[in-house]
């Protein structure tokens, strides 16, 4: 009997609340200035639940975007993914979008945006941009982790992004979920490719 | 791939998975708008995911226009190059 192929498996974890998220502003690279008081404890919480059930501990590899309130969550539940001492890899095709010049400006009164190529800004990245951008960052990562299991710390956008290219017509169709502070979602695959399997969804794990 | 025939075919059935208002056995002209055959936003996403993955491709940000994404036609002329490796 030949050895079954080990399953690919991307753990995708939202940040936990920021500063950007509570004041109302635009956190690209410039705009977001960290987690909140409460989104160090939500990571915390996260944390101690991932070292109670141990689930990420076969976790090889540990990435994250480059924004602080990313990075920060990253760093907070390090010692519960692989043996835990991975080291935080920031990738910026993890970022949330990027917002060029409208970047740490308040979020409310943004033009409306008329078409998926239309930006907010100079500079700034449109909605098909951004819906490329992550879908490429999530392939290649599938792709050049194939048969381990990753760990990836990034924003609520790209976590929705997960939802159509790996799931389909069925998890893609009209389902925006607000994906949740500090929540884990979760796909398997048996090649790190099609068919996925969603495994966990906005899962909070540590509270509720 | 060198044929333009053959991307033609790769296109329009990349199209046909992805805009919404066709049904089997619709025929897709050409140079029919995209918009009219029921290709949305979420739509175009999975149209260019769709052909990266089967061409093998990049496409880069500065063609992601809505004269490159406007038919089957128009798709071809811009990504003829990218699939010939010529650009």
């Amino acid at each position: 009997m030949p050895a079954s192929t080990p399953r690919t498996r991307l753990v995708l974890i939202r940040h936990a609340e920021s500063r950007a998220n509570v004041e109302g502003v635009l956190g690209g690279h410039r705009g977001c200035t960290g987690l909140t008081a409460r989104g160090r404890e939500q990571a915390t919480a996260l944390r101690d639940s991932l070292l109670a059930t141990g689930e990420l501990a076969d976790a090889e590899m540990l990435l994250a975007s480059l924004l602080p309130r990313a990075v920060e969550t990253a760093q907070l539940i390090a010692p519960a993914v692989g043996n835990g001492t991975l080291p935080v890899l920031q990738r910026c095709d993890l970022c949330d979008v990027h917002w060029g010049q409208a970047d740490g400006s308040p979020a409310a009164g943004l033009p409306e945006v008329r078409s998926a190529y239309t930006t907010v800004a100079p500079g700034a990245e449109s909605w098909l941009g951004f819906s490329l951008r992550s879908r490429r960052a999530l392939r290649s990562i599938a792709r050049a982790h194939r048969g381990r299991a990753t760990v990836v710390v990034t924003h609520g956008g790209v976590i929705r992004e997960s939802l159509k290219l790996f799931g389909g017509d069925a998890a893609g169709q009209g389902t925006e979920p607000e994906i949740r502070y500090a929540s884990v979602t979760s796909w398997t695959s048996r090649e790190g490719t099609a068919p996925w399997r969603l495994e966990r969804l906005n899962d909070l794990l540590h509270r509720e | 791939m060198s044929d333009t025939a053959d991307l033609v075919s790769v296109v329009t059935g990349a199209v046909r998975r992805c805009a919404k208002l066709l049904e089997p056995g619709d025929e897709v002209h050409p140079d029919q708008p995209l918009l009219e055959l029921g290709l949305d936003s979420p739509g175009l996403v999975e149209l260019i995911v769709l052909l990266e993955e089967e061409l093998d491709i990049l496409i880069p940000d500065d063609q992601l226009t809505p004269e490159v994404f406007e038919s089957v036609s128009s798709i071809v002329r811009a990504l003829g190059p990218l699939v010939d490796g010529d650009a």
